[in-house]
């Protein structure tokens, strides 16, 4: 009944919204249109702001978020904006709200951060919605229950998105951008105030994985650390209790993180976690995910098929995947380079790098299986020379004592079962098992 | 410290606008006492020799000043070696460095030649002095056209409280004198307000025009010291005389207003001559602000009665004047509100019926300015249609300045002109704004001067922080009196303020109003003297400074330097950080004087002494010393620790400084001081990121070596890759950087020890780092790969120990490195056995496996730094 009554309050504001834009061509005409306009606004804001005490009073926590958000399509932010340049005493309007809640200053930086955003100020807007966030920070620790939780969230979101923006203004304007370490700061006073007990640690997930989002934007992922912590270890909460689009994106980071540490087995387990739980529509978050989890696997030995890397347009792994099953090292070779500069920036660099070492080990395994064919009693001796011509034929030219080393390493990583004789320049394969399973062996050496 | 400034120039600020209220009044005293007493107007020319004509029309009442018969005789003279002097200074103004170097000296020879008798030497001196005064407002008015800026220029201001304590007093008896007689005609009017308002009104011709005779004798006087020509100068006040007067009485507040208006008129007539006059007043009211705040406690009570000598109190409304200048809009034409404002303030005062009904009048006139200038509408506000009436009627009720304010309308500011460091927060605005007025006029000092005023802006910098505690002393002395206009209605001739301090003061200034007001359009005589004093206490200073005169030019005075960048950082800190960036260090770097090229290093404590740092060239030549001494690294290491201390001192970066430090970095690899080399790395990194060019290519591949056997995480090493340019992924030494990482991550050690072995440049010193590790992996490796023995000779090739013995093809050589390696692997816990098939020693890898261990670094000291070690460091070196 409520819900009903609120849905088309709602629905009638967005009615509004769209007059005051079709009205925005006429105002100015003439001395009298203005007027009109400039009392057209203020009533607009008037009923702005009655709305928003409407939501506090009611404690309708997604009313609140959609009246306070910012860059969404359809945020109250151009009309906003628009009143505010208008009407006459936006101030004394806004003060109302203070006679119900204690928001009134928040909602009028909230407003100016509205109306410097509608300018496209950004670095302005960031500074008043920074304050506007402190003041609803502090309502909202006072408040008991977590309806506002929604409205908390969009304003995070907003700060953190326009702290981006305004360091790309300030970039741009020669100065040296603070306003996203600002934001990441602020998040962690939000995450404070979630993270204990209680009904509010619900919505502390959400605060991390944008955390994750600034940490990771400014390079500073050490800063991580302490917040993974806090919700690793916390037990009064079951991680399966947040809800699935936090745990997602909170997945995807900490195996992100996993895979700079060189930890792949931890990337995997978390990486495969958010495939399997994001949804299948959001196609852009699954290439996401796989951009990381394709890597991890094929370190780990499995290869992914080609379909996969098509559908999700990662094109990038085609070549790598195909000197894996080959064994192909010019082609390894070939593919690294040519995306070098991806893959650096994504940082699977390193982790494809290494995949040579399981090409050679394909190689050998190639060579044992051809000798195999021929002579099987003496298959597991294969030759240096052989290796050193099959390399040849790759184009790849190494000295005996180089591919004596690549092949001590293969040994020594347990890629390959068996010994090498110096003397005799001969790799000697064990009779069992010469190319056990790289499952689980790859983060251990 | 910082926060009594603020509140001090907090204070200024508003007694500024006070003044600025009254100043609007005394100018009415002005007209009117011109007006009514041009008989017995005794002004200060009597000291201006030269100047027949004044002494002529003013010796009449000169009878009465007995003590200054004695002075004009020789004052005569002395004016005369000063206005042969000015020509000279006229030429050289604009340097004020050597202008005021020039003076001093002069002023001296003048000063022999006219001691007065019974007065201090000084007074002489000043007078003689003071010639030079309306040169110097000429040179103002022509160098710059912007009036603002000769407003900022004057340099005696500040300085001056010290030097004119002694003739103070005589001046101040006379002032009072004056004041009584000047007075004496205010008081026939019954209602002093409404009188003055009539007046204009009524006389509006004869006043203005007796005004306008007054100014001019002003310009004359300062015409003839160019050209002396006595008779001119009646031309000239023929001339003025039907000067177009104020047809409505707004006018006699507006002509006050700007005298440089009125000069401009004038200057149509006149040419050139005439543009000294803006600045004129505004020099006197500076120094008469000095005159009138100083400590007058001190001042003994002379009991002769003496002739005005100058005329103070002007300077009163001055300060305020200039100080409100500063604050509100420093870059405006100087002091003047817009005559609308006054035209405002002047409709608001005529509405006054009595005292009581005046003060509050001008209290709620402050605020509205303050108010206005605050928030930018000062200039942006039509004053002509402001309502009066609200004020009026309240006025009338007397009611309190609450109510007042309430009326105040906060119209949004719309235009504000001040310095550049003005504060966005608001809050704090009208505190910072004095401050800023401050220090951006020393800004504009310092920046506009250059190199050749080297001197004087330090001396300016000192004087402004005396300035700005003589204002606050101003201030603080004169808060309790600023509304002592009403009381100009019955001033107590007796009292006259003169040497009697606190409980005068009121009394003193309204004395000062009125007598300045008088005065100062006159002599410029007066000036004259004031900046003598302005000179001495100069002068002073700079013998009690700390590196006064002693020093040569370039040499700064560190205390004053750090106290103006105390006041700079102060004035701007707490607004918001970026202000920060504005501050100029430019004018703050000091420049080093020493010509040793050797130099200890020792680490600062204190602001840099310039005698002690080493300019460019100096360095250069330490650089090349240190390049070229057979001394050991520790030596070489503290000369490039005191040549970058000084690069940093003086803000050097350049080229130059790129070589310091990477000179000093590639010594400190070779010398294996790995702190040394990454801090000269982490300046380096900056240096190269301003676009300075140097080995960049080198630097980034060591800097990439570097991080990859600190085994920094994978992340930072991926972006400083992805950062690497195409080209310089082409350069060799990055190429074999690169090279070399990737065989630490895959574990390849032949490629290692072979990169290891074709490391360029200085590349095998930072491998060295990692050698240790890699042979301990590569023979952990090979212990579990190989079966079952392996040839020691391979592995010396391999592992890196048998490099010379490549090099050199030698076998003695090659046996070197195989008993290293064996030395090696014995301490590294691997089992070698004898082979005597082969006659060679063999690793016995299955039993090496499990017996290889790292051992503890040899060289670990107690507190983990190996480097520190000075044992070591000294005969590695």
């Amino acid at each position: 009944m409520w819900a009903r009554e609120r849905e088309e309050r709602e629905r009638e504001m967005a009615l509004d919204r769209r007059d005051s834009v079709s009205s925005a061509p006429w105002r100015g005409n003439a001395a009298g249109s203005l007027f009109f306009a400039a009392a057209e606004a203020s009533r607009k804001l008037a009923e702005y702001v009655n709305s928003v005490i409407e939501a506090l009073s009611t404690q309708n926590g997604r009313t609140l978020a959609s009246l306070l958000a910012i860059s969404s399509p359809n945020s109250f932010c151009e009309l906003v904006a628009s009143a505010l340049e208008l009407a006459k005493e936006p101030i004394k309007i806004l003060k109302q709200v203070d006679k119900h809640a204690p928001l009134g200053d928040m909602l009028s930086n909230h407003t100016k951060c509205m109306h410097s955003y509608h300018q496209r100020r950004y670095v302005e807007a960031f500074n008043a919605l920074e304050k506007s966030a402190n003041m609803f920070l502090q309502e909202f620790r006072s408040w008991e229950s977590a309806w506002a939780m929604e409205a908390l969230h969009t304003i995070v979101y907003e700060l953190r998105t326009l702290a981006q923006m305004a360091d790309r203004e300030m970039v741009a304007n020669g100065k040296i951008p603070d306003k996203l370490k600002g934001a990441g700061s602020f998040l962690m006073k939000v995450f404070g105030a979630l993270a204990g007990k209680g009904p509010k640690r619900v919505g502390a997930l959400y605060v991390t994985c944008q955390l994750f989002k600034v940490y990771f934007k400014l390079g500073t992922v050490h800063l991580c650390r302490s917040v993974i912590r806090s919700i690793e270890t916390a037990r009064v909460f079951d991680f399966e209790e947040f809800p699935a689009r936090d745990r997602v994106t909170y997945m995807y980071y900490t195996g992100r993180l996993e895979v700079f540490n060189d930890n792949f087995m931890g990337a995997e387990k978390k990486l495969m976690y958010a495939l399997r739980h994001c949804h299948s529509s959001k196609r852009t978050n699954v290439r996401m995910i796989l951009k990381y989890l394709v890597p991890v696997k094929l370190s780990l030995g499995t290869l992914p098929k080609e379909w996969l890397l098509q559908k999700y347009n990662l094109r990038e792994y085609l070549n790598v995947v195909r000197a894996l099953r080959r064994g192909d090292i010019k082609l390894l070779r070939h593919a690294l380079h040519a995306n070098e500069d991806g893959f650096l920036r994504s940082g699977v660099y390193l982790v494809l790098e290494k995949l040579e070492q399981q090409v050679y080990r394909r190689l050998m395994k190639k060579i044992h299986i051809i000798q195999k064919l021929k002579d099987p009693a003496r298959a597991h001796q294969i030759k240096m020379e052989v290796i050193v011509k099959a390399l040849s034929w790759l184009d790849i030219s190494m000295d005996v004592e180089e591919v004596e080393c690549i092949m001590a390493i293969l040994i020594h990583k347990n890629y390959i079962k068996g010994y090498f004789s110096h003397k005799s320049k001969v790799v000697v394969l064990s009779k069992q098992d010469p190319f056990p399973k790289l499952n689980g062996r790859a983060n251990i050496l | 410290m910082g926060h009594t400034i603020i509140a001090k120039c907090f204070q200024l600020f508003h007694q500024a606008i006070i003044y600025m209220v009254m100043d609007l009044q005394i100018i009415k005293v002005v007209i009117m006492a011109t007006f009514s007493k041009a008989s017995t107007y005794p002004p200060a020319s009597v000291y201006s020799g030269p100047t027949g004509a004044w002494n002529n029309q003013s010796y009449n009442s000169y009878g009465s000043y007995p003590s200054y018969g004695g002075y004009s005789a020789p004052n005569s003279s002395s004016n005369l070696n000063a206005v042969s002097a000015q020509s000279q200074y006229q030429q050289e103004c604009q340097q004020w460095a050597d202008y005021y170097a020039s003076l001093e000296p002069k002023v001296q020879s003048a000063t022999v030649t006219s001691s007065a008798p019974g007065t201090e030497p000084d007074i002489p001196s000043a007078v003689s002095l003071c010639t030079s005064t309306p040169t110097y407002a000429s040179v103002v008015a022509q160098g710059t056209s912007n009036n603002f800026y000769s407003a900022v220029n004057q340099p005696p201001p500040p300085g001056t409280q010290p030097s004119w304590q002694v003739p103070a007093p005589s001046h101040f008896e006379t002032a009072s004198q004056h004041l009584s007689s000047t007075t004496g005609t205010i008081n026939n009017g019954s209602q002093w307000d409404t009188a003055l308002m009539q007046l204009p009104v009524n006389d509006s011709y004869g006043q203005s025009s007796e005004h306008f005779q007054q100014v001019q004798n002003n310009n004359s006087l300062q015409q003839e010291q160019q050209d002396p020509l006595p008779s001119s100068q009646q031309d000239t006040h023929v001339t003025h005389i039907p000067e177009p007067s104020p047809s409505d009485h707004q006018k006699p507040l507006k002509f006050h207003s700007s005298v440089q208006q009125f000069t401009s008129l004038e200057a149509s007539k006149q040419r050139m001559s005439k543009l000294q006059i803006p600045t004129n007043p505004r020099i006197t009211q500076n120094l008469g602000v000095v005159i009138s705040n100083g400590p007058k406690g001190a001042l003994p009570d002379s009991s002769k009665p003496q002739k005005p000598a100058y005329i103070s109190i002007r300077g009163k409304s001055s300060i305020n004047k200039v100080s409100s200048d500063d604050i509100a809009d420093a870059t405006l034409q100087p002091g003047m509100f817009p005559p609308s404002l006054r035209a405002y303030v002047e409709r608001a005062l005529a509405l006054c019926k009595d005292d009581a009904q005046k003060a509050v009048c001008q209290d709620y006139l402050k605020e509205i300015i303050t108010q206005a200038s605050c928030d930018g509408s000062l200039f942006s506000k039509d004053w002509d249609i402001e309502p009066l009436y609200a004020l009026s009627s309240m006025l009338a009720k007397g009611i309190s300045k609450q109510v007042a304010a309430s009326v105040k309308l906060d119209s949004v500011s719309t235009r504000r002109v001040k310095s550049r460091w003005e504060p966005v927060g608001e809050k704090l605005e009208d505190i910072k704004d004095s401050i800023d007025a401050d220090s951006s006029k020393t800004e504009v000092l310092e920046g506009s001067k250059g190199q050749e005023f080297a001197v004087s802006p330090k001396k300016w910098e000192k004087q402004e922080t005396t300035w700005i505690n003589q204002q606050q002393h101003h201030i603080t002395s004169t808060k309790p009196s600023k509304r002592g206009g009403q009381k100009i209605k019955k001033p107590d001739p007796g009292t006259g303020g003169v040497g009697t301090s606190s409980e005068s003061d009121t009394d003193l200034d309204q004395g000062g109003f009125h007598l300045g007001s008088l005065l100062t359009t006159e002599t410029p005589e007066e000036k004259r003297k004031r900046q003598t004093r302005t000179k001495r206490f100069e002068r002073s200073k700079e013998y009690s400074g700390p590196k006064g005169s002693t020093k040569p030019k370039l040499q700064g005075n560190a205390s004053s330097r750090r106290a103006s960048a105390i006041r700079l950082v102060m004035s701007v800190g707490d607004v918001n950080g970026q202000a920060v960036e504005d501050i100029n260090w430019d004018s703050l770097t000091i420049r080093g004087t020493c010509q040793e090229i050797e130099k200890r290093y020792l680490r600062l404590t204190s602001a840099p002494d310039p005698s002690t740092v080493r300019p460019e060239d100096v360095l250069r030549k330490a650089l090349a010393m240190v390049q070229s001494t057979p001394k050991n690294y520790l030596y070489k290491c503290e000369q490039l620790k005191s040549i970058r201390q000084d690069l940093t001192v003086q803000r050097i970066r350049n080229e130059f400084t790129v070589q310091v430090y990477e000179t000093h970095a590639r010594m400190a690899l070779e010398a294996g001081d790995l702190a040394e080399y990454n801090q000269c790395q982490a300046q380096l990194k900056g240096l190269y990121s301003e676009g300075i060019s140097g080995s960049y290519n080198e630097f980034t591949a060591y800097s990439l070596l570097y991080m990859v056997f600190q085994n920094v995480n994978n992340r930072d090493l991926l972006s400083s890759m992805a950062r690497l340019s195409h080209a310089a992924r082409q350069d060799e030494a990055v190429r074999h950087a690169l090279a070399v990482r990737s065989a630490v991550a895959t574990g390849n050690y032949t490629s290692f020890f072979r990169l290891y072995r074709t490391a360029p440049k200085m590349s095998s010193f930072l491998m060295d780092l990692h050698v240790e590790r890699m042979r301990f992996e590569a023979v952990k490796c090979m212990s579990r790969s190989y079966r079952p023995t392996l040839p020691l000779s391979f592995m010396a090739r391999t592992l890196g120990f048998s490099s010379l013995s490549l090099v050199n093809g030698l076998d003695e050589k090659e046996s070197d490195g195989l008993e290293d390696c064996e030395e090696w692997l014995k301490t590294h816990g691997a089992q070698v056995v004898y082979e005597s098939s082969t006659n060679e020693l063999m690793l016995e890898t299955k039993m090496s496996a499990a017996t290889l261990f790292m051992p503890e670094p040899e060289d670990v000291v107690p507190h983990g730094d190996a480097n520190l070690a000075v044992n070591d460091f000294l005969t590695r070196s």
